[in-house]
């Protein structure tokens, strides 16, 4: 369990991720808020309190693996990697410039601390899965967490990779959905309606656990006491806010990407994720 | 002829897909890291005995082959040494893009089959053919790509796939020749072996065609033209010294495949051809169409793949 002053201290951490996000819009233009900051609150708390792993000795044999399956939400990966001592900062400045090591989506060639190029979905899940059975086969302790997309959920190959994992019973692994119940173009529901989540995991064979996808004490409790049955590899879902803590842009099918137009623009929305904080700290003991 | 235990009229085939689990077995002995994934391509694709051989370091996915491919990247990613078997068009076609992003862009050490490669299928209808595999596979950075002209081919792929760095196909062909190569020969991946020397024309073939090629050219040497055979069996990365070496001596070069005609081996031979001259080219493969159905041999000579009518074909060439 997290103290109330710990879980304060990780959304302290995850706010101040999504400032640092915000400022990286601001001075380098595109990328994708809207996912970014839906899955901040559980990106933080994976690196901070979830996995094993050593920023100095990225590939330390010990390490958990964590693959973002939602290759788009690399930004908030990257922030999240350099918070906890991955690369340097300047680093974050040069998103969306040539021969950036930080693209719009993941390449573990350019940058310590990612494990597998991702961006095109419906991909990480298998791969984890394969890694997860390896670790199996070795008899590895060692967990692999997959964080996934819910527009990501139409490709068929998700559902394909799902019955895998339960077929071997690969309980070292764990997925987190981010269910912001937008995708690229609209509402999920809009685009093809993939919810419900819970019941088809289940029917696929999973242990399934629902949370509140910005509640810290949910996402640590979920990702902590997993597996939640022998055999049985682990899906969280997470319900989270599409652009979380920027108001005006919350769950709104025209911030998935966003270039902030001016600077006042993402100031604006600076402020407004620091008033978020203030509400979300005050939630926490109630 | 130097390969004089050809009989034509009584060819020995070989069906790879029924000694593939055999082989495995033996690769796996060497190398505890080999498993084997497949998309329900086990009984078929020749790992029976592989399955009861090594019950635990076997994986079957199901008719899945974008996550038996993923998976595969996975199990290579943590350090295994994964063998991705289904039949050709899937275990290319259908996961292509499991292929490019998650096996060839890493560089991860997976090795994919083509089961029943090419028109191995002949009967199976336009579904189960597989003639564009190369082209598609060609165009990615780092992959070995590779067609066994017989047994001795095929066991050295097997067991020499695994010592590459990178991401490998071999084609799993269900009848070529058996013995084609000299004994003993040097296999080595990007090294083509020579057959027979000639002159004034290079024959350049791969997997089944080589042993066609062969059968060409001893009909062609009847008729005093002497090719040359070279068993290509790595399309990529191409032997571009030997194949410099016949543009230079021979001025003529014949590529024979039993793929499209476009992105395989004529077009990696074409490639090399156009940097430097020195030669023209014949190609011979499937002609940018669609391959007809029926018995195995038959649809290749349908396609002009068999031996005579790859003479013939070479013969009108030289006149023209």
């Amino acid at each position: 369990m997290l103290s109330d002053k710990e879980t304060i201290d990780l959304l302290e951490k995850s706010y101040n991720n999504r400032i640092t996000l915000l400022n990286v819009l601001k001075k380098c233009g595109d990328a994708h808020l809207g996912g970014a900051s839906s899955a901040m609150d559980i990106l933080t708390v994976l690196y901070n309190k979830i996995l094993k792993h050593d920023p100095a000795n990225p590939k330390w044999e010990g390490r958990d693996i964590f693959i973002l399956s939602a290759g788009h939400k690399a930004v908030a990966l990257y922030v999240v990697l350099q918070s906890v001592g991955y690369f340097e900062k300047e680093i974050l400045w040069t998103y969306n410039a040539l021969n950036t090591k930080i693209p719009m989506h993941p390449d573990e060639k350019l940058l310590s601390g990612i494990e597998f190029p991702t961006g095109s979905l419906g991909h990480g899940l298998s791969v984890a899965a394969g890694i997860a059975n390896a670790y199996r086969m070795d008899k590895k302790d060692n967990r692999v967490i997959a964080l996934l997309g819910d527009g990501e959920a139409a490709e068929g190959a998700v559902w394909e990779a799902a019955l895998g994992a339960a077929k071997y019973g690969l309980d070292n692994l764990t997925i987190i959905i981010d269910v912001n119940g937008l995708q690229s173009e609209n509402y999920t529901s809009d685009i093809l309606p993939v919810a419900p989540f819970e019941p088809k995991y289940l029917s696929f064979g999973w242990a399934v656990r629902t949370i509140d996808g910005h509640d810290i004490k949910q996402i640590y409790n979920a990702l902590s006491e997993a597996p939640y049955e022998p055999k049985k590899p682990t899906c969280i879902i997470a319900n989270t806010v599409k652009a979380k803590g920027v108001d005006f842009a919350e769950n709104s099918p025209e911030y998935h990407h966003w270039a902030p137009p001016s600077d006042k623009m993402a100031d604006d929305a600076i402020e407004c994720m620091k008033k978020c904080y203030v509400m979300e700290v005050d939630k926490i003991g109630k | 002829m130097e390969n004089d235990t050809l009989d034509f009229d009584n060819p020995q085939w070989v069906d790879f897909t029924k000694i593939f689990g055999d082989l495995l077995i033996e690769v796996a002995k060497t190398d505890d890291r080999v498993v084997f994934v497949g998309a329900d391509s086990y009984r078929g694709g020749g790992a029976i005995s592989y399955r009861k051989a090594f019950p635990d370091r076997f994986i079957e996915l199901g008719v899945a082959e974008q996550n038996a491919c993923g998976h595969a990247a996975g199990l290579a990613f943590a350090g295994k040494k994964p063998f991705f078997s289904a039949i050709a068009n899937f275990s290319t076609g259908r996961c292509f893009e499991q292929i490019r992003n998650d096996i060839a862009r890493t560089g991860l050490n997976v090795v994919i089959l083509g089961r029943a490669a090419g028109i191995s299928y002949g009967t199976a209808g336009p579904t189960h053919h597989s003639i564009d595999d190369f082209a598609v596979l060609r165009a990615l950075p780092g992959m070995t790509i590779a067609d066994p002209a017989d047994y001795s081919d095929f066991k050295n792929m097997l067991f020499g796939a695994i010592k590459l760095a990178g991401p490998v196909y071999i084609r799993k062909h269900k009848q070529v020749i058996k013995k084609i190569n000299p004994d003993p020969y040097s296999f080595k991946f990007g090294k083509g072996v020579i057959l027979k020397q000639g002159s004034g024309l290079a024959i350049i073939a791969c997997g089944t065609m080589v042993y066609q090629s062969y059968w060409a050219a001893y009909i062609l040497k009847k008729k005093g033209i002497d090719a040359a055979v070279v068993n290509m069996h790595t399309i990529k990365p191409l032997d571009t010294e030997l194949l410099g070496n016949f543009i230079e001596s021979s001025g003529r070069i014949v590529t024979v495949e039993e793929h499209t005609i476009i992105n395989g081996l004529g077009s990696a031979v074409s490639d090399e051809i156009a940097k430097k001259g020195g030669a023209i080219q014949l190609k011979i493969g499937f002609n940018d169409e669609w391959p007809t159905d029926g018995p195995y041999l038959e649809v290749l000579d349908w396609h002009g793949l068999t031996g005579p009518k790859i003479a013939e074909r070479i013969e009108q060439w030289m006149k023209g």
